[in-house]
């Protein structure tokens, strides 16, 4: 177990939280490096907290100065449905986001406070953008809860199903899922997640030898959560050391520079 | 060292080999409520090997649902079966009747060769204070026993029992798991420091990032205990959580095996007999 591997965090957070725990002193991006030094976790790619609990418009923009010269953190952009008069159309967005250098889009589900709806009649003109510039959408549920049992399968089947080159990745996905997860890996090859939630015994071993190493990134939610569980079961896994290294990073690595080709 | 286990762990190297790791809140076999991977028998023995875990204290699914009696006899089976590195809890059902428990409690406890007993009042549908549970608090006060509950239903209950018997040990399942802004949290670790027979655990499916550290500073290392689900949920997810924790190696020792430890120690019970068997050697 001498290898050490390359750990790119696909879920993290940056900015003031709406109820921070006693802990939680600095959540800016030089906090947010903090706390990637001590548990080891080499780059990150970020959402603001404005994006998901303000409003897109402010953390979008937020996000970018917090990220500015630093090449461990990575922006990603919340979006929201077009047609309407507070967010820029799905081309335009996109052209600001190939000029910032975003290379990733978070969409959070509908929730009983607020949220956007994801079916196809709402959000299919993102989708088809997204998908034609190869930018995968992180789909973030928002639940109060710390991570997701509940994803609305039927409308993740009927996206991946419409807009085969879209890469969809389920953020925070929980234990409690692997009924309905099985399913949906086997049919839609663009169907991506974290295994940061993921915390069935041998859950990581099994997910790799179904349907392979190339779907699973790592994701911690900091500053949220512990990245210990997650980094030692990934680390320790029983899997070889090239199917490790993709999930740690290798995966999200690829996707993003494979964005915009 | 201070500091070699989180050093280790970062670095991906072997955990030192006196490490005393004590899993006191695992399970086996799948349960209905939903999907594992594997929770059957034959993987019981994973974590012992891989990261040379003194102890799995186990609950088989039946016990805490709908074969109280049946899953209990498992337990009792696992236990020789595997020779002192799976052990057990026993369960009573508030709903069987008080003689029937007070057998149970003999049979598995008195008799038999588990040495902690498990409650689950959620499932049961009964509220801690009921006279379900009588026969088993009154049994780990005689024989100064570990009782742990999936819940406590609220501080105030516990409160109320750890006072009433004072001898059982009361373990809190799942408390790293909460957020402990919340103002019952809170009250736990009040109540906490104000009875010396009241431990919490580390078993969460989700780590909030520093509630252990957070536990530990409110009420001491000594008063935690791991425990991880397993094997429904992941050793490793509970075992990295502690390892990564932001505290001292004594402190880690301590939760990681040392307490439970004690606690079990102090049992009136007597020694058991862990019946060694091919398969548990060759774990050894």
């Amino acid at each position: 177990m001498n290898e050490k591997l390359y750990f790119f965090d696909v879920n993290v957070q940056v900015g003031p939280l709406t109820v921070p725990q006693p802990w939680h002193r600095d959540l800016t991006a030089k906090g947010t490096l903090d706390l990637m030094d001590r548990f080891g976790i080499d780059e990150a790619l970020v959402v603001h907290t404005l994006s998901r609990e303000g409003h897109p418009s402010r953390g979008n923009v937020r996000i970018l100065d917090e990220t500015c010269c630093n090449r461990r953190l990575h922006p990603s952009w919340t979006i929201l449905p077009p047609g309407g008069p507070e967010f820029v159309p799905p081309d335009r967005c996109i052209e600001l986001m190939g000029d910032n250098e975003v290379s990733a889009a978070r969409v959070v589900a509908k929730y009983a406070g607020g949220g956007v709806p994801l079916e196809i009649p709402w959000m299919g003109k993102w989708y088809e953008a997204l998908a034609e510039k190869r930018i995968p959408l992180l789909l973030d549920m928002n639940h109060t809860s710390p991570f997701y049992n509940e994803f609305p399968w039927m409308t993740i089947d009927r996206i991946c199903e419409a807009f085969p080159k879209l890469r969809l990745v389920l953020l925070g996905a929980g234990y409690r899922i692997q009924r309905d997860l099985y399913a949906m890996l086997a049919k839609h090859e663009n169907l991506y997640m974290d295994i940061g939630f993921y915390c069935l015994q041998a859950g990581i071993e099994d997910l790799v030898f179904r349907f392979g190493a190339n779907r699973f990134l790592f994701g911690s939610y900091l500053p949220h959560y512990s990245p210990g569980g997650p980094k030692f079961a990934l680390t320790y896994a029983d899997l070889p050391f090239e199917d490790r290294q993709k999930i740690a990073g290798g995966n999200l690595k690829r996707l993003l520079s494979e964005a915009w080709s | 060292m201070k500091n070699l286990l989180f050093r280790t762990v970062k670095n991906g190297l072997s955990l030192p080999e006196d490490l005393v790791v004590i899993d006191a809140h695992a399970h086996v076999d799948p349960p209905c409520v939903f999907g594992t991977v594997c929770a059957h028998e034959q993987g019981l023995l994973e974590p012992i090997r891989r990261f040379n875990v003194k102890a799995v204290y186990v609950t088989p699914i039946d016990s805490i649902l709908t074969d109280t009696i049946g899953g209990n006899t498992r337990a009792m089976e696992l236990v020789a079966r595997y020779g002192g590195r799976v052990r057990g809890y026993m369960v009573v059902n508030p709903n069987h009747s008080r003689k029937v428990s007070e057998q149970e409690l003999n049979r598995c406890l008195l008799e038999g060769n588990l040495e902690a007993i498990k409650l689950h009042s959620f499932f049961h549908d009964h509220p801690m204070d009921g006279p379900g549970y009588e026969p088993a608090l009154e049994f780990a006060d005689e024989f100064h026993l570990c009782v742990l509950s999936h819940t406590w239903d609220s501080p105030d209950t516990l409160c109320k029992l750890a006072e009433k018997y004072p001898n059982a040990f009361f373990y809190v399942a799942h408390f790293t798991g909460n957020l402990m802004h919340r103002p019952e949290t809170r009250k736990y670790i009040d109540i906490t420091n104000a009875h010396p027979n009241i431990y919490l655990d580390t078993t969460s499916s989700a780590a909030p990032l520093g509630a252990v550290e957070y536990t530990v500073e409110a009420v001491g290392a000594d008063r935690v205990i791991f425990g991880t689900d397993y094997n429904w949920l992941s050793f490793e997810f509970g075992f990295g959580k502690i390892l990564y924790a932001d505290l001292d190696d004594e402190s880690k020792r301590k939760i990681l095996g040392l307490n439970f430890q004690g606690i079990i120690q102090r049992s009136l019970l007597g020694p058991k007999d862990f019946s060694q068997s091919e398969s548990s050697k060759r774990a050894d």
